[in-house]
């Protein structure tokens, strides 16, 4: 596959639904490095609004990328969220892609990269 | 695509490194706290189970021994991926700190330390008997410092200081009730385990 062609996938990534939002790509990484997490935790540790957050996973969700389910413990019953195999092999290309890119405009090693630097295909 | 929608792997790094962090502190905390029960249970045991054949005592706490080693390995694995992604992601984004610290290889080095630390104390209390308990001691010691060395290796990998008045407390238990415990009064290794209790409660509260 060529440079070219990754950049491609990486735009047309860039605009889907699941990706296009940074909260839904950060509980991708984050059940990609934990594989699962409670609700309440998660909560707890965004910071997001509850309601907001609810939307986020259903959209994951929806998307098959996650797995919702209420477990019982001893204490009280929890939401449980786990990544689902689409949904690792989803964000693993996208952190490809990411990587490939970011190899190809020379931007390791810097702070902030992408924050400074113009995406491929912009004038 | 444009610029928003690539700063957004920032942001939604920031967001998994927030996540990471909890449940890298929640396993932390549950990791003081199994330790914590360690001296308590095998003094417990020495009373409840006078040895009725000689040496029979000694294998018992070292079977006890090896079970907390399995329990704190497996609540340790729980963490194996966050260094694994956050090098990755360092290695996208770029950093100013080296990513060098989460690579594969590295991962279960504690572990590998901790093993042949523990295989060495049970060859040496064999071996040279009075001798033995003071490498005993400094082996137990050892043992704990690589179970922190992991926590710290995970808390680097996400660039944040994983030492807390909780975590300083729990250094200060151990090196205290290690070394008073084995040179004083036996009675000080419960210095240790009061420590991390503490300290496990502190941080488990915390983050649970």
């Amino acid at each position: 596959m060529t440079a070219e062609t990754g950049f491609k996938e990486l735009r047309e990534l860039l605009r889907t639904q699941v990706f296009s939002s940074s909260a839904r790509v950060g509980i991708l990484l984050a059940l990609l490095g934990v594989r699962r997490v409670t609700f309440t935790d998660l909560l707890k540790a965004t910071q997001l609004a509850k309601s907001s957050l609810y939307l986020h996973l259903k959209c994951l969700e929806d998307n098959g990328l996650i797995k919702v389910k209420d477990v019982l413990t001893p204490e009280r019953p929890r939401t449980v969220i786990e990544l689902t195999d689409q949904g690792s092999r989803a964000i693993e290309r996208y952190l490809e892609l990411l990587k490939d890119y970011s190899d190809a405009l020379g931007l390791n090693g810097q702070k902030g990269a992408w924050s400074n630097t113009d995406p491929p295909g912009r004038k | 695509m444009d610029r928003s929608d690539l700063a957004n792997i920032a942001l939604a790094e920031e967001l998994a490194k927030k996540v990471y962090y909890r449940k890298a502190k929640k396993v932390m905390g549950l990791t003081y706290l199994v330790t914590s029960s360690y001296v308590p249970l095998t003094f417990l045991l020495s009373v409840l189970f006078p040895p009725l054949v000689e040496g029979s005592l000694d294998h018992l706490e070292l079977l006890v021994f090896g079970v907390y080693l399995l329990v704190v390995f497996s609540l340790g694995f729980q963490l194996r991926r966050i260094p694994i992604v956050a090098g990755r992601l360092d290695a996208i984004a770029g950093s100013r700190f080296s990513s060098k610290r989460g690579r594969l290889n590295r991962r279960y080095l504690p572990f590998v330390f901790a093993f042949a630390a523990v295989a060495l104390g049970v060859a040496a209390s064999v071996t040279f008997g009075l001798l033995g308990e003071v490498l005993g001691a400094a082996e137990n010691l050892c043992v704990l410092g690589l179970i922190l060395s992991y926590f710290d290796f995970v808390f680097s990998s996400i660039k944040v200081s994983a030492l807390g008045a909780p975590d300083i407390l729990a250094i200060a238990g151990a090196i205290v009730g290690f070394l008073a415990g084995t040179f004083v009064n036996p009675v000080f290794f419960f210095a240790f385990s009061a420590s991390w209790f503490v300290a496990g409660a502190i941080v488990t509260k915390r983050y649970w």
